[in-house]
């Protein structure tokens, strides 16, 4: 019989050794019938023609077997079942950690070496437990992500270098060409003779700044790269020199004052100060093709936006957020506090309760409820401001619905407390008073988180309620004359009822209700 | 190998993916988010987040990178979603170089290629960019072992055989991401029979090959996982036949798309309930009741409409201040329960009323007999009577024609009484369509026939594993649930490593593994089946009963191309070319 290379007989699988092979039948086939073998925690090795294999392999590699669980008759349970076990439902050991199962669960298959560590490249197939199983390494795995960002860095830091080098290029020309300019308006604008030799004085620095492209050999506008012609005209960009046209459409250039043109790069060395030499409204322009725009003052723009402080619903939202942290951070602390007392209630419920402890519960549920409150109407008045753009409305309205959610959820453990509180009768008169408020602020603010869908309907339920005792109560008037005793108790009757039913829909609707 | 899991756990990286910026400016650490989706991410997004949640974590705007309008406020930080896609490239360079938002967190869907990144990285001027991560979710998800790619036949094949271009690289790409997401590197087998699945199968492993040290780089498991790529057109029957598990159902009469159902077209219903959301993730109770047929479904919904009246009655007594905070407490619960009934009640009673309407208690019997049993007299009759019962629809007198053809092919005789009963009742063109069918099937169904023949030389204990299998999985009582899907007996054989090597042919991926040597290969317990021309929600939820059968011993994720209704399969035949 070649031992080292038997196949299962139902499924054709090869397997390197016979007890391998019996493995592999007692669970993938249902086997495992030999109950002669219990007791003695191998129960594979015993069985008649298996004692071959055990005197081969014995002298070959064993599994390591000194953390197996011994098994003692009517005392060992299945780990997984709790049935104690016996022959009827088998007894083996989990060959990774060496707890004992009754047949059934024991249903995995698992690639382990000799001292029964897991080892997928060159362990041989042993039966395990569903808790070895599915704890193996890798098993349970997945959500590869890649991050990305290093590499994206490294390729943007190269790529920057180059770009700031043509960034400070174009702003060094800049500084030159403002500065240059400003100080041949300062000298010659004073008289009107002078003007004309400004104007040549000026183009002449401009062509020092930038070499301008010879515009003969120029047939399209660089940037849209339209053909030139009678209506297309050709103009220089101050900064870079490139020709381009003056469309008012596609913006590829444009002449902007520099007074402007200082105050958006102001972090710029410039000899003049803008405010000190009160040059915001001098009367030269510049040219600059959009390209030359772009470079200069995008940057500029974005970085400013970023630094601006929040505004309008930002900075309440950034308030909004940090009484929620506070709500967060207490929270925690309330529920510890209140599980404790309620452990505390159940156990002895003759005695009374700590009043110290209640004191601070009630402190620390006030507390909250202030936040709450604040939170409350942080989020009415993030609500009330008027929306910049259809995106902060867009915001507004999420905002509403996140909140409304946070409140709903986070409220919930406070609502117990009065219930612990109140049927108790422990606590003083001054408790007692404080409570009172407490419960209506709390369905108060529930009654905030109406929809306009449920305020509208509760309304309209109002406004039927309202008519109908109203009819009740000048029906009762006319009977009244009439002296229809009798029905008038009825009426009564009814009336009250409709009076209860609007008192509930009121307190619903709290703010929200017409009076 | 939840799906679910690994849906959470992207959702969950990008939602909470934090701010670099708040390191160094304390103040800007409660910045509002907003989420930049593509057209691809919206609905992946959609299917696994509900809005509530994204709210949570403080994104109080979802919007398109193809929206130019959008406007700019750069107190935002961004997220962005996308599938590296030319397309949604260009938007993000065009976004990048002149930003909206303060900041850019960007996460991909799938292997973006280093020309992407390099060019990515250089419109970047403003460094508005914080973090770039590549996270794996190129595919929808819908079930728990359930997952699609949303193609259509005439998407992704220029004709029957062949692949087109650009599908072929969607269908890898997307497939590999599934692997990635799982953390998988499968031994790669297919329908060796078929052109489409071998040249997927190679790109597949080509992909794999190319990205090994990068990607597949995951430690060695004691049994390979295995990839399974099949082709629809090997079991046709199982799409032709009307299914009846409230899932498929939906699917089938009413129509579910990515989790949607549109029930606009049912007569009378409400406003609020047109489109309604179905989400085994979500609602409890479809979660209980999508695999259950339809007459234990009927069974569920009554006792689910029972607890709900319980629970109103409760609330309708509303007389102290006590009882109105009681109210006010369970109210959100009270609320999303009893749109929940609405909604199922909906749905469950416009099934009834197409089940009816279309006769398809008939006609899904004699479906039924005619693909569970051999030629049979009676059952033949059966069919003859519906073909001519005028008010059954000509769509299922032809795909009851279709079906006897694929069952019947040789006796020739009864082909010909059918095809002239058909050229009475039917438009020319569905008698085309007939025989169009016969000639596409004929070859196919004889290897499907030579396989069930090995099944007697099983021994009785793997038989009695079988029957185990089946008894849970397949109600044989039921006649209106008689056909097995073949990836039962697929799985089956999976389970024992018995799968045919004739039939499906391996790549080795795993360089390691001496090739000969084939014989000695391990059971393996995690299994991915891909099915080019899409899967049915009776087939899923076969591979949901497997995996409760199998209990962790063999994980099979189910997949396709597309979700097949009847509708969509015969017509996919219909324009196949």
């Amino acid at each position: 019989m070649d031992l080292e290379n038997v196949s299962c007989p139902i499924c054709l699988r090869k397997f390197d050794n016979l007890q391998a092979l019996n493995a592999h039948l007692d669970v993938e086939h249902g086997f495992n019938d030999n109950e002669d073998s219990l007791g003695s925690n191998d129960s594979r090795l015993v069985n008649g023609k298996q004692k071959k294999a055990k005197s081969v392999d014995s002298s070959a590699q064993k599994l390591k077997r000194s953390h197996w669980e011994k098994f003692k008759k009517g005392k060992s349970c299945c780990h997984t079942c709790g049935r104690t076990l016996n022959n009827d439902i088998g007894a083996t050991n989990c060959r990774k950690c060496g707890k004992l199962y009754c047949r059934r669960h024991l249903p995995n298959m698992i690639k382990l070496n000799l001292s029964a560590q897991y080892d997928p490249r060159n362990g041989k197939w042993y039966n395990c437990c569903h808790d070895c199983f599915v704890t193996k390494p890798g098993y349970n795995d997945y959500g590869e992500v890649i991050d990305l960002t290093p590499e994206f860095f490294k390729v943007r830091n190269i790529k920057r270098e180059d770009k700031n080098l043509r960034l400070l290029q174009l702003e060094n020309r800049f500084v030159r060409l403002v500065d240059g300019l400003i100080t041949l308006y300062n000298t010659y604008s004073r008289s009107i003779i002078h003007n004309l030799k400004m104007n040549s004085e000026m183009s002449k620095l401009e062509r020092t700044v930038t070499p301008w492209r010879d515009d003969r050999s120029v047939l399209f506008c660089n940037i849209c790269s339209e053909p030139f012609g009678l209506l297309l005209r050709k103009h220089h960009c101050r900064l870079c020199g490139m020709v381009v046209c003056d469309d008012a459409n596609r913006n590829c250039s444009n002449e902007i004052s520099i007074g402007y043109l200082m105050s958006a790069a102001s972090d710029l060395p410039f000899e003049y100060n803008i405010q000190k030499d009160d040059l915001l409204h001098i009367p030269i322009s510049i040219r600059l093709c959009s390209h030359c725009i772009d470079m200069l003052f995008i940057g500029r723009k974005f970085n400013k936006d970023i630094r601006m402080p929040l505004s309008g619903i930002f900075a309440k939202y950034d308030s909004m957020q940090n009484i929620s942290k506070v709500i967060d951070s207490l929270l925690p602390i309330f529920d510890d506090s209140l599980n404790s007392l309620k452990v505390e209630t159940v156990k002895d419920s003759e005695n009374t309760l700590d009043p110290k402890n209640l004191n601070d519960l009630a402190r620390l549920r006030h507390k909250l409820l202030n936040s709450f409150n604040l939170y409350n109407t942080l989020t009415r008045q993030l609500l009330s401001v008027e929306p910049q753009s259809h995106l902060e409305r867009q915001l507004q309205n999420s905002i509403k619905i996140a909140s409304a959610a946070y409140i709903n959820e986070k409220i919930l453990p406070l609502k117990s407390l009065p219930a612990i509180l109140n049927p108790e009768g422990h606590k003083t008169n001054e408790d007692g008073q404080k409570a009172e408020p407490e419960v209506k602020k709390l369905s108060q603010l529930m009654i905030e988180n109406l929809t306009i869908k449920e305020v509208k309907e509760l309304r309209e339920e109002l406004m039927v309620l309202k008519e109908q005792s109203y009819l009740i109560e000048s029906t009762i008037q006319d009977y009244k004359k009439q002296r229809r005793l009798e029905e008038i108790v009825t009426l009564n009757k009814n009336l009250e009822e409709l009076h209860s039913r609007i008192h509930t829909v009121q307190s619903k609707l709290g703010d929200h209700g017409f009076n | 190998m939840n799906l679910f899991d690994v849906a959470d756990f992207y959702i969950n990286k990008i939602v909470t993916s934090q701010s670099k910026l708040s390191v160094a400016n304390v103040n800007e650490h409660q910045r509002i988010k907003v989420l930049l989706l593509d057209k691809n991410t919206t609905p992946t997004i959609s299917l696994c987040a509900t809005q509530s949640e994204l709210l949570k974590h403080e994104i109080y705007l979802v919007e398109r990178i193809e929206n130019e309008q959008r406007e700019v406020s750069r107190h935002l930080r961004c997220l962005v979603y996308v599938k590296p896609t030319e397309e949604t490239l260009q938007h993000l360079l065009r976004e990048l170089r002149n930003p909206r938002y303060g900041e850019y967190q960007i996460f991909f869907s799938n292997i973006v290629s280093k020309s992407q990144l390099e060019r990515l990285a250089e419109s970047d001027d403003l460094e508005a960019v914080t973090k770039v991560e590549e996270i794996f979710q190129d595919f929808f998800i819908l079930n728990q072992d359930l997952f699609s790619f949303d193609l259509q036949p005439r998407e992704f094949l220029s004709n029957k055989l062949v692949w087109s271009e650009g599908g072929l690289t969607k269908c890898t790409n997307s497939l590999v991401s599934v692997l990635l997401s799982l953390k998988i590197k499968p031994d790669i087998r297919y329908e060796g029979a078929s052109k489409i699945c071998e040249r997927l199968a190679k790109e597949v492993s080509y992909e794999i090959g190319k990205n090994e040290r990068t990607f597949f780089d995951f430690p060695v498991m004691d049994s390979t996982p295995v990839l399974l790529i099949l082709d629809r057109n090997t079991d046709p029957i199982t799409p032709l036949l009307q299914p009846w598990t409230y899932q498929s159902m939906i699917n089938e009469y009413i129509g579910i798309k990515r989790n949607i159902v549109d029930l606009s077209k049912v007569p009378r219903i409400d406003k609020d309930l047109e489109k309604v959301t179905l989400s085994s993730k979500q609602d409890a109770f479809f979660r209980d009741t999508m695999y259950l047929n339809f007459g234990e479904l009927g069974d569920k919904v009554k006792q689910y409409v029972t607890t709900y009246k319980d629970k109103t009655q409760t609330n309708s007594q509303i007389n102290s201040i006590e009882d109105i905070k009681n109210f006010i407490e369970k109210y959100p619960e009270f609320r999303k329960l009893s749109g929940n009934v609405a909604k199922h009640m909906a749905i469950v009673g416009e099934l009834d009323r197409q089940l009816k309407i279309k006769n398809i208690w008939e006609i899904s019997e004699i479906e039924q007999n005619l693909s569970a049993h051999d030629a049979n007299e009676e059952d033949f009759s059966d069919l003859i009577k519906l073909l001519q019962n005028e008010a059954v629809d000509k769509y299922y007198k032809l795909k009851l024609a279709c079906i006897y053809s694929l069952n019947n092919q040789t006796s020739s005789d009864k082909i010909r009484q059918l095809v002239e009963i058909l050229s009475q009742q039917l438009p020319p063109e569905d008698v085309n369509f007939f025989h169009k069918f016969k000639s596409l099937f004929s070859r196919q169904d004889k290897m499907t026939q030579s396989n069930h023949d090995k099944d007697d030389i099983l021994t009785e204990l793997a038989r009695r594993f079988n029957s185990r299998m089946n008894s849970k999985s397949n109600t044989a009582e039921n006649v209106y649930m008689q056909h097995i899907p073949e990836i039962s007996s697929l799985l089956t054989d999976l389970s024992k490593n018995a799968l045919s090597r004739d039939r499906f042919k391996e790549i080795d991926t795993q360089g390691h593994r001496v090739i000969g040597n084939q014989q000695s290969k391990d059971i393996p317990q995690d299994v991915i089946l891909f099915v080019i021309g899409g899967v049915t929600y009776e087939e899923a939820r076969l591979v949901h009963d497997f995996n409760g059968t199998m209990n962790n011993r063999m994980r099979v994720v189910l997949g396709g191309t597309s979700i097949l209704s009847t509708k969509e399969y015969m017509d996919s035949i219909r324009s196949a070319k």
